[in-house]
């Protein structure tokens, strides 16, 4: 749907933007930087925060093969070029982004309703694309709109997939 | 060339910090019309030929150069600590 809006040339309200134009809001993550915001005369803006179990990175475990040494990575081809040994894979969703159930947006007094805004680092777990060793990659900043009582994310889990970056 | 998807960070094979891509527009190669970005106004640089001493020089003579790289073609992992 996307591609055809695109083939039209109906650009969608996030494209319609211009992202210089727009403010940043940061995310708290801790309860000092909650509270150094306030001390600032911001708001918060409270999201939940919960482990997406579809979020599914890997960790190879490797002792180097000359020094003995144990380090990590996340690419099979390494394991074939290095020649290091592998100890064990893991699974999960790591880093953590934070170990509290919640983080805030550092909202300014002044932002308004509709206003559209860049998330800095977005706080839930979203997916923004695969890789074909079948790792996630997380959507950290994108465009958002407050509504009033929350943002709504430029996030299309349905267009999550690529093979490359840009950037 | 080593790449970090989680933090969007690129790193030459010896570790030196590259660039972190990062497109706010979310833009795909795909979506470019002969690798030109409407949106911003410039060539999005394939780095898929290039070497890494190549891509460094050119971002450090061009740190507002914007690159695509292909993850099929580089090494991928979480190469800082956490």
């Amino acid at each position: 749907m996307k591609r055809i809006k695109k083939l039209l040339g109906i650009k969608s309200e996030f494209e319609k933007q211009n992202w210089n134009d727009l403010r940043v809001i940061r995310t708290a993550w801790t309860v000092d930087d909650m509270n150094e915001a306030l001390d600032s005369d911001f708001d918060l803006h409270f999201v939940d925060y919960h482990q997406n179990p579809q979020v599914n990175m890997k960790l190879l475990v490797v002792k180097d093969k000359e020094t003995g040494k144990i380090g990590y990575h996340s690419d099979y081809r390494l394991l074939m070029t290095s020649g290091d040994i592998l100890i064990n894979t893991y699974y999960g969703n790591f880093p953590l982004k934070t170990t509290l159930p919640f983080a805030a947006y550092i909202l300014p007094k002044d932002i308004k309703k509709n206003e559209y805004v860049v998330i800095g680092h977005v706080i839930e777990d979203l997916i923004e694309g695969y890789w074909n060793q079948g790792d996630t990659v997380l959507l950290t900043m994108c465009m958002a709109r407050w509504t009033g009582n929350k943002f709504i994310y430029d996030h299309d889990p349905k267009q999550a997939k690529k093979n490359h970056f840009v950037g | 060339m080593k790449f970090n998807p989680n933090t969007g960070k690129l790193f030459t094979d010896q570790g030196e910090l590259i660039k972190k891509l990062h497109c706010p527009l979310q833009k795909t190669f795909d979506e470019l019309k002969n690798g030109y970005c409407n949106s911003c106004n410039k060539y999005v640089i394939d780095t898929n030929t290039m070497s890494d001493k190549k891509v460094l020089g050119l971002l450090k003579d061009t740190p507002e150069a914007c690159i695509k790289i292909d993850i099929d073609s580089i090494k991928i992992g979480n190469y800082e600590t956490y």
